[in-house]
């Protein structure tokens, strides 16, 4: 595979990789070290590269396998904590956060890796339910029960959010 | 409006078809939605503004300045001549290897070894092989030696010119 292959095979899915390295690492610039170490390492591979079946599938497994590994170094080295419960802003918070799509992303992150990642593959990348069992090497069932354990999750705390919001903005009118 | 109610329980129980999400995207991106809608917009939009994130450009290494490696007949010699040394001293009997003067002792593929000959005679085999494993690494280089000599441009040269006096003989 040569430098123009390369460029139209492996990098138009870049956006989707690095979009999945967001994802799972919740940090912009940890996710484009992740993102950078990925294509040098397939660039590097590129030979074996020529003869994949599925590259998207591929790609996204080892681009979600490379963050995986490097969340578990950081939290075997202490830096980092595991994943973060999604909490109510207080009122003060609530002032802060007009931005509700800032909100929303904190809401889908404080789900665990597999649900987000999954509703994203689903929301964002539009990708099937069978191309998603195969980036995530889980059945096509599991896919499905992750999807509706997300999205139910993301109802609930939408949800509560509102009501948190009515009861603050109540006391004020 | 019942209908979007619907297709919105079934979209968070993660039932909804393709088509069913399509409907749904497309109800959530218009300006005007009923009230009891708003509050699951963000959601929607907030895939919509995901979607518009780009990766930092990657740039392709330099294909001509990338670093060689050495081919794979260089490190087969050097590994040979690594264990030739290992066996020399292995065998050798002040070896520290020795537990006294008078008894002989080595170590081959860490079994203990007293018996000289049997020692020697298995480091002699493993000489053999390694001066194999050498001639045959250098195959490929005398191999081009012949080919360089044989591609003389000098001696083609002259053959052609003694073809062409041929010829022009047989013409005349």
């Amino acid at each position: 595979m040569d430098a123009q292959q390369f460029q139209l095979q492996i990098l138009c899915y870049s956006d989707k990789l690095y979009r999945m390295a967001r994802s799972i690492l919740k940090d912009e610039s940890r996710s484009q070290d992740a993102y950078q170490e990925l294509m040098t390492r397939l660039w590097e591979k590129r030979k074996q590269l020529e003869k994949l079946e599925n590259p998207q599938a591929f790609l996204l497994t080892s681009m979600r396998n490379l963050c995986i590994d490097l969340l578990r170094k950081e939290q075997e080295n202490g830096e980092i904590s595991p994943n973060t419960e999604y909490n109510a802003p207080n009122p003060y918070q609530l002032v802060e956060q007009t931005n509700t799509v800032s909100v929303i992303y904190k809401m889908i992150d404080s789900l665990p890796e597999m649900q987000r990642t999954i509703v994203r593959m689903r929301d964002v990348e539009d990708l099937d339910i069978s191309e998603i069992a195969e980036v995530m090497q889980i059945t096509e069932n599991a896919v499905m029960a992750n999807l509706s354990r997300g999205r139910k999750k993301l109802r609930e705390i939408i949800i509560a959010h509102q009501q948190n919001e009515r009861k603050v903005y109540g006391k004020y009118r | 409006m019942e209908n979007i109610d619907k297709l919105l329980d079934k979209y968070f129980d993660g039932i909804t078809s393709d088509e069913e999400e399509i409907i749904l995207k497309e109800y959530f991106s218009k300006e005007e939605i009923s009230p009891q809608h708003e509050m699951y917009k963000p959601l929607f939009s907030a895939f919509e503004s995901e979607k518009q994130i780009v990766a930092p450009k990657f740039t392709i290494p330099d294909e001509l300045n990338e670093k060689k490696s050495l081919p794979k007949r260089i490190w087969i010699t050097a590994a040979s001549v690594a264990a030739a040394i290992l066996f020399i001293v292995l065998l050798n009997p002040l070896s520290k290897n020795a537990k006294t003067e008078n008894n002989y002792l080595v170590y081959i593929n860490g079994k203990e070894i007293t018996n000289q000959e049997k020692a020697q005679q298995y480091a002699e085999e493993m000489f053999m092989q390694a001066e194999e494993i050498i001639r045959v690494s250098y195959q490929p280089f005398e191999e081009t030696k012949a080919i360089k000599a044989e591609m003389d441009a000098d001696k083609i040269f002259n053959d052609l010119s003694v073809e062409i006096n041929n010829i022009e003989s047989i013409i005349q």
